[in-house]
């Protein structure tokens, strides 16, 4: 059976580090992080306060529209504009695949609130605007887009299935181009939900680290249009990476925690290589998951040493939440935009606040201060709770 | 480049108020109704419809490990998960996708975790009920304990999120990633959910908010006989003016005998006359369950051998469609 082959047409990015994709990834690929006391909403009684906050830009128009919203649609529309299909009747009609796991959540803490302050009025706008369809519909609205609307909640690697679905529906024939994306706002239930649990680091997010305890929650968006490549070449477009394979699976031992060996993520990513049709040789760079928690960090590990064995040490590896946060919703798109950059610019981001690497990982972490070779391929990995993992194949 | 293959039904599986299987969508007399207070005013009560969770089923699902602590809406998946695999033993479950379409999700569980901070303080929010909280947990519950390790997607959205499921299915059966599909959409019903329903005015229209949840197991549909399609011709709204458009596009498509999936005030009141002929509303009214009712219509279709057009009007982003060859 063939299949469709699937290229990159736009990205567009909104991070703690830049309200665009070239400054955040001028600052993420130079060594820049962040890390700040959260002012977006009260964490006193908390015991983690920090976080890493977007840069946003604020209209007058913007400011009507929620947190999420505004992140999402100026990703979106930097992606649009760069694949020259921004207004296009293409572009209208495309179906989107969007991720998040949060929504607007602060229209519906501010519903919960003043339902239970007793508010007759003005609660009906914040039920109306918080459930994920409605930012959706803020990005269509923004930007002139009509086409079918598909949103994955499948939690921290349901950017990497958003794409990886659009990805399908390319491959599947269902459609010659896609735009994919992921949000994520930093609100107050889900900053408080990580807290309670205990998995948020205090001082860093250290991934791949001896000493990692936690990870520090962010927030941004990422977009991507996605376009068949006999669609692409026929309109003349620039192509600025392809994605050659995507595999996900569910792990089903715990709620929160991934399997100790990370057998789930071996067969994701032992998918997305099958689909792919590349060696693993040819794999040059991973975009880690790494959020710094124990569990997760040392499953990981385990997943990328029983793949690619003995190659391991040859790829470099580094997970950029020690940077920007974990986004959530939004990690999987933004992570696998840095993979494609990475691979365009043969520069991995280094890995940030790695004192005392695992071992396993050391040499693979140290590679990133390496330059990439040319015309290898890059991978960005995710995993989520509720035993989602996914991994995608990127090439420039 | 590749067809979607249509959809053939192997199980199906019901949990509404009605009961919990695909028959009793069919029965009559409509199920009871039970009184629901506000959350604002608690002197105010409104008509609901709840599935029993009393049942001896829900008693059983609840001794599973991953489902103890698990919300209302993770034992209505597994329930009717479960029916729709029973004809089916023997299946290969490391071919087996599953995806679920959900609307609020564990809303209980989001509204006990907020509520309980903003009581009690932050430094007492609760780290059991916090994973419960997130839109997948529910759909992971289930996919633990069916095995099922290979895709599993849930969707976000209003009751066009069934139709949007039913498309994952397609692409993944196309693709080959899986052989067989298990298509779920579930909704609990909240003190939360019954206020959103009030501060949107539903409640003055009649409608009666419900819960429960839907479940088919597909496959491609080949040569098969029976079958159906979900219609790539979404129509997505948002304002007042593109709904109406969004039905008057609806119109312009071939329809056959339809059924509507929801209560009638979504049709615009204006486009009521042109839609009427094509609505020949049947069965009990099971109540207003967002992406689980767009589930029940379809199983209402496949179990009364009904070919034609299933119209999914979403209330607040797209009018969706399915075709039933039955």
């Amino acid at each position: 059976m063939s299949f469709e082959k699937v290229v990159v047409t736009g990205l567009g990015a909104v991070s703690p580090l830049g309200f665009d994709l070239p400054s955040t990834w001028t600052a993420l690929s130079s060594g820049g992080g962040k890390r700040q006391r959260i002012d977006l909403f009260a964490t006193e009684g908390c015991r983690c306060q920090e976080g890493a906050q977007a840069i946003l830009t604020a209209s007058k128009e913007s400011r009507r529209i929620s947190r999420a919203s505004r992140m999402a649609c100026s990703a979106a529309h930097e992606a649009l504009l760069q694949s020259g299909l921004l207004g296009s009747e293409r572009a209208r009609r495309a179906p989107l695949t969007i991720s998040t796991t949060g929504g607007s959540m602060e229209w519906g803490e501010s519903f919960v609130r003043g339902t239970l302050e007793g508010k007759r009025g003005a609660l009906l706008a914040s039920i109306a605007r918080y459930q994920p369809q409605q930012q959706v519909q803020d990005i269509c609205e923004h930007l002139d887009l009509a086409g079918p609307r598909t949103i994955i909640g499948n939690a921290c690697a349901s950017g990497a299935n958003a794409i990886g679905h659009g990805f399908d529906l390319i491959r599947s024939g269902s459609a010659d181009c896609v735009i994919t994306g992921g949000y994520e706002a930093l609100t107050e239930l889900i900053f408080m939900g990580f807290d309670c649990l205990q998995a948020l680091s205090l001082e860093a997010c250290r991934p791949f680290d001896e000493t990692r305890d936690g990870l520090m929650l962010g927030e941004g968006a990422a977009f991507l249009i996605l376009e068949s490549e006999t669609a692409a070449l026929a309109r003349g477009a620039k192509i600025l990476g392809r994605i050659h394979g995507y595999g996900h699976s569910t792990d089903l031992l715990h709620l929160t925690q991934p399997e100790p060996t990370g057998k789930a993520l071996v067969l994701a990513i032992r998918e997305a290589l099958q689909a792919s049709g590349l060696s693993l040789n040819k794999i040059s760079y991973i975009n880690a998951h790494g959020t710094g928690t124990p569990m997760n960090d040392g499953a990981e590990a385990l997943a990328y040493t029983e793949v690619f064995g003995s190659q391991l040490p040859e790829i470099a590896v580094s997970s950029t939440k020690a940077a920007i946060g974990h986004t959530l919703g939004a990690a999987g798109c933004l992570e696998a935009v840095f993979a494609l950059l990475a691979a365009r610019d043969l520069l991995a981001p280094p890995q940030l606040n790695n004192r005392e690497p695992l071992s396993i990982m050391a040499a693979s972490l140290k590679k990133c201060a390496h330059p990439l070779p040319a015309n290898s391929a890059v991978m960005s990995v995710n995993l989520g709770f509720g035993g989602s993992n996914a991994a995608l194949v990127l090439s420039s | 480049m590749i067809s979607l293959p249509n959809l053939h039904v192997l199980g199906t599986g019901a949990v509404s108020p009605a009961g919990l299987s695909t028959e009793s969508l069919l029965l009559d007399p409509e199920p009871p109704l039970n009184q629901e207070a506000l959350l604002s005013q608690p002197e105010k009560k409104f008509s609901v419809r709840k599935v029993d969770f009393k049942h001896q089923k829900f008693i059983r699902w609840q001794q599973e490990p991953r489902l103890r602590r698990a919300s209302p809406l993770a034992l209505f998946l597994m329930e009717a998960a479960s029916q729709a695999l029973e004809k089916c033993p023997e299946l290969d479950r490391s071919r087996l996708g599953l995806v679920c379409a959900l609307g609020t999700g564990s809303i209980s569980y989001s509204r006990r975790f907020y509520t309980d901070t903003l009581k009690r303080g932050r430094r007492f929010a609760s780290p059991a009920l916090f994973p419960e909280t997130v839109y997948n947990s529910p759909v992971s519950h289930v996919a633990s304990i069916l095995g099922i390790d290979q895709a599993c997607y849930s969707l976000v959205g209003d009751e066009s999120a069934w139709v949007e499921a039913l498309r994952v299915a397609q692409v993944w059966l196309a693709l080959g990633k899986v052989s067989r599909v298990l298509v779920l959409a579930g909704e609990e019903l909240d003190v939360l959910t019954l206020e959103a329903y009030y501060r949107m005015r539903w409640l003055r229209n009649e409608v009666v908010p419900s819960e429960g949840a839907g479940a088919l197991l597909v496959q491609a549909a080949n040569n098969s006989e029976t079958y159906l399609q979900p219609d790539t011709s979404t129509l997505p709204f948002r304002s007042r003016a593109s709904h109406f458009e969004a039905w008057k596009a609806m119109t312009t498509l071939p329809l056959g005998n339809s059924l509507l999936v929801l209560p009638g005030n979504v049709v615009p009141a204006s486009q009521a006359k042109t839609w009427s002929p094509h609505l020949p509303r049947s069965g009990p009214d099971w109540g207003a369950a967002f992406t689980a009712s767009s589930s029940w219509a379809s199983l209402q279709m496949i179990q009364a051998k009904c070919s034609g057009t299933l119209l999914v009007p979403g209330f607040n982003s797209a009018i969706s469609r399915i075709l039933f060859k039955n």
